[in-house]
């Protein structure tokens, strides 16, 4: 659907994107996730023909998009505070996308109507853009993408800036209206929760490349390299050093460093000894951190509210191997 | 003590009052006085005669007239040159918007006697056509014409509306111009569905203020138009120093006071409209890199640059160059007293008089214009006061400057307010002029500081004239200083009222030129362009300090 081969993007002498090769198939809900200044804005930017590339190929459903203006690349762009008019309507700004003559106001109006109903906003259509609330010119602004029917939806940071509790029912109402209408789409975001419920394929961009492209699951079960451990806030990185582990593995080591992810660390009768340094209670569980000798510190969860610790008491961990991760150096 | 300071704070604020009631309500309710009800009897003959005659009639009209197509000429060029300044990078950039700054510093007079040296019969552009040509008259004759009051009232507002339209659209969301295009419209739907309303009240507050600006024209119609064209404003000094009129002088005058107030009142609930708050994402500045934006780029400088500079360009080289060789003859002349002169006093001596004017209006202007400041901007009177205040202080600008003089001398000639011959006037007159401008830079400053500053200081101990001293003036010092350097060129430039109240031993810089160019003759024409050269570069002083000074914008103006 849409192919993006070794794109580059330079402002002035900075190089802003450093060979993106993405390929994204028809209904797919690719995630660009990264943090700010990663390249990720850039890139929808560069895919709208609103930013020029410097190098690589663009093809959207076959078609080269390379040279065409924006005006003519039929694809949705759904931006981070949204770009409403305020000199416009709601129905005005949702209408502005769709080619409208003295004949189709009927059809004008009738696909409207429609679109305010899909993000519930029936009867939202003459109300002026600032009497609306976040949320509400978020939906305004989802739906003047929707109505052309773009090709390509692509959403920068829709949620942004609206506060964590509507975050989260927004997310999966957007989830369940992209599936819905079958649209194929790009979400930017720099928040990993957005991302794995959003996405069917997270990429996460790191300094104008992607440092990882894989399902949601396999993004946090196993990570590619320590910059990817460290964007997701997970530690417990272990080289060669740390025998324990390395027996695990049944055989040589094949990488120099790999993340014992905590998903895999378990308290147990007898195992690998190991020291409490510090114990943080976080409702649902407990976040333990552990000195484990020669392999650093660990950190992980336990769940049993029974389980009573203290700092400096010795405890013993079994790791299972399949979450012993190698990365990349 | 903390009485003693609330009513030593009460007693500040009532100096400017008591300055504006005295210099400006009091003078021009004289005028009205003895123009209305000359005999102790209203008498409203005034009205009568310019209701009735054609020829005030005409002169309404001719003001309206010429102002609207200023306004119109001016927003028509403005428009193209904002959009390039907002949407393009280029060599020389932030040097040239800053430099649209200059107009608003400059003397009419100087700039009036620029656009002569520049296609004036005496001007640069006809003496070299003539040269080269070798024509018997000269080919431009754009002198007293329409035309040239045209350019010349472009050039002063060119860069106003510049800069007023440039700065409302550096705020609006890049993105918006983005969304539209991804939604496919074409550059058309963008310049007139997006574009056009979004900056619309930018462009009316731009407009009006040109308007406003236009309509009160004094010394440049007086100059260029010669007898054949007058506004109301040149109307009032005709009617007044040539016909003795002052019944029609007033009545003229209240009609103009009327006008511009409403249009003051309309521009201030423009101005709150445009307010601009920071977006997130402003349009970032691209290069040109289409042969086709290019050129755009291109033709909006010279334009530009072609209107700011050729006029001062021609000036200074007008004022050096005599018969085919580099002379300061004309500059050297200044400083003698020719026999039969029309003046007491060697031109010189007005360059001493005009500095040391224009400091008294500083000083003065400052001290009034920030405690406007803080009755319409502080917490400490209600909100309410300052609201009723804030229009009226702007009054003196909607006031005929002519008017304004008159009036000085009319009802301050009796003890104890006898100053009818004193020098004092002149400074007085200049800060009523000025002082709204030093209000107008330091308003902005005030409102930004937050209101926890004094009280974080407050809880620390200290004491409000310390929180004063320590904390506010810092934090409006910048401001102080771009008022206080546009009170003074406003007083170096003032032409208006100083005919009327400069005492004829104590010129100003702008009386001298307007006098020069009424002499006959080659010399009295090269005097007036040399003392115009040293206005200028006074003026080019201010404005160095004011850009140095300035974050963004002409204050609130």
């Amino acid at each position: 659907m849409l192919d993006l081969k070794n794109i580059h993007l330079h402002y002035d002498a900075t190089e802003v994107l450093k060979g993106v090769s993405l390929h994204i198939k028809q209904g797919e809900i690719i995630c660009l996730l990264g943090q700010s200044g990663s390249g990720k804005t850039s890139l929808l930017r560069v895919i709208a023909g609103l930013e020029q590339e410097s190098q690589g190929s663009i093809t959207l459903a076959g078609e080269p998009l390379n040279g065409l203006k924006p005006q003519q690349r039929q694809v949705g762009l759904m931006f981070q505070d949204y770009a409403l008019f305020p000199h416009m309507t709601v129905a005005q700004n949702v209408a502005f996308g769709l080619k409208s003559d003295t004949k189709n106001k009927q059809t004008v109006n009738q696909r409207v109507d429609e679109l305010l109903h899909l993000v519930r906003l029936d009867g939202y259509q003459d109300r002026a853009i600032d009497q609306l609330s976040g949320g509400e010119q978020q939906r305004v602004a989802l739906a003047r993408s929707l109505a052309p029917r773009p090709r390509l939806l692509m959403l920068d940071e829709p949620l942004g800036s609206l506060d964590a509790g509507l975050r989260e029912t927004l997310v999966r109402e957007l989830h369940h209206i992209i599936k819905s209408a079958n649209l194929t789409a790009i979400y930017v975001t720099h928040d990993q929760q957005e991302a794995f419920v959003i996405a069917d394929r997270i990429a996460i961009m790191h300094q104008g490349t992607i440092a990882q492209i894989d399902t949601p699951q396999n993004i946090y079960y196993r990570p590619k390299s320590r910059f990817v451990v460290e964007f997701l806030g997970l530690q417990n990185i272990v080289t060669a050093d740390c025998r324990l582990v390395m027996q695990l593995l049944d055989g040589q080591p094949n990488s120099d460093s790999y993340l014992v992810h905590p998903k895999g660390i378990f308290l147990v009768d007898e195992g690998i000894s190991a020291n409490v340094v510090e114990i943080t209670f976080s409702g649902d569980r407990t976040q333990l951190l552990v000195d484990v000798p020669q392999c650093g510190t660990w950190r992980f969860s336990v769940y049993d509210p029974a389980i009573r610790l203290e700092v400096g008491q010795q405890v013993f961990l079994n790791v299972d191997p399949q979450f012993i991760v190698p990365l990349e150096s | 003590m903390n009485t003693i300071w609330r009513w030593g704070r009460y007693g500040l604020f009532a100096l400017p009052l008591l300055f504006f009631g005295l210099f400006y309500v009091y003078p021009v309710a004289t005028i009205f006085d003895i123009s209305f009800r000359p005999d102790g009897v209203l008498d409203l003959s005034g009205f009568v005669s310019i209701a009735t005659s054609a020829y005030y009639r005409d002169t309404l009209v001719f003001t309206v007239y010429q102002a609207t197509l200023s306004t119109f000429f001016t927003i028509l060029l403005v428009l193209p040159g904002a959009y390039v300044f907002v949407h393009y990078k280029f060599p020389g950039r932030s040097l040239l918007l800053s430099l649209s700054t200059l107009p608003f510093v400059l003397p009419t007079v100087v700039v009036a006697t620029a656009f002569l040296a520049l296609v004036g019969p005496r001007g640069l552009l006809n003496t070299a056509l003539m040269n080269w040509f070798n024509l018997e008259t000269p080919p431009i004759a754009l002198q007293q014409t329409l035309t040239l009051i045209l350019i010349v009232h472009v050039f002063y507002n060119y860069s106003v509306a510049l800069r007023i339209i440039v700065a409302y659209w550096s705020s609006i969301s890049s993105r918006i111009e983005d969304a539209a295009s991804v939604l496919g419209a074409s550059n058309w739907q963008l310049w007139w569905k997006i574009r056009l309303p979004l900056l619309r009240s930018a462009i009316f507050a731009a407009a009006l203020l040109v308007f406003i600006f236009t309509f009160t024209s004094f010394g440049v119609v007086l100059i260029l138009g010669g007898i054949r064209f007058a506004t109301l404003e040149v109307q009032i000094y005709y009617q007044t120093v040539n016909l003795l009129n002052l019944p029609t002088a007033a009545a003229l005058s209240l009609v103009q006071i009327f006008i511009m107030l409403l249009a003051m009142l309309y521009y201030a609930r423009l101005q709150r409209q445009i307010a601009t708050n920071q977006t997130v994402v402003p349009i970032k500045p691209k290069k040109a890199k289409t042969w086709r934006t290019r050129l755009l780029v291109g033709v909006n400088l010279f334009v530009m640059l072609a209107l700011l500079l050729m006029p001062l360009l021609a000036l200074v080289i007008r004022s050096l160059w005599i018969d085919g060789a580099i002379s300061f003859e004309y500059y050297t002349l200044l400083g003698e007293n020719v026999r039969n002169s029309i003046l007491f006093v060697p031109p010189s001596h007005a360059i001493a008089n005009s500095i040391a004017f224009g400091l008294m209006t500083t000083l003065m202007a400052v001290i009034l214009g920030t405690l406007l400041a803080y009755i319409i901007g502080d917490r400490l009177l209600p909100a309410r006061v300052g609201r009723f205040i804030d229009p009226l202080i702007m009054l003196p600008l909607a006031t005929s400057a002519v008017t304004l003089g008159l009036g000085f001398i009319l009802a301050l000639d009796e003890s104890p307010l006898n100053l009818r011959t004193s020098w004092v006037l002149v400074p007085i007159a200049h800060s009523l002029v000025a002082t709204p401008f030093v209000t107008r830079s330091v308003l902005p400053a005030m409102r930004q500081i937050p209101p926890s500053l004094p009280e974080a200081a407050q809880v620390l101990g200290a004491s409000p004239l310390r929180i004063w001293r320590r904390i506010e003036l810092p934090l409006l010092s910048r401001s102080l200083v771009v008022g206080a350097t546009f009170a003074f060129a406003i007083s170096l430039g003032e032409f208006g009222a100083s005919v009327f109240v400069a005492r004829p031993d104590t010129p100003t810089m702008p009386l001298i030129i307007y006098r020069l160019l009424g002499q006959p003759g080659t010399t009295n024409y090269g005097q007036a362009l040399a003392m115009s050269v040293i206005l200028l570069l006074v003026c080019l002083a201010s404005f160095l300090l004011i850009e140095r000074f300035r974050d963004v914008g002409v204050g609130e103006f």
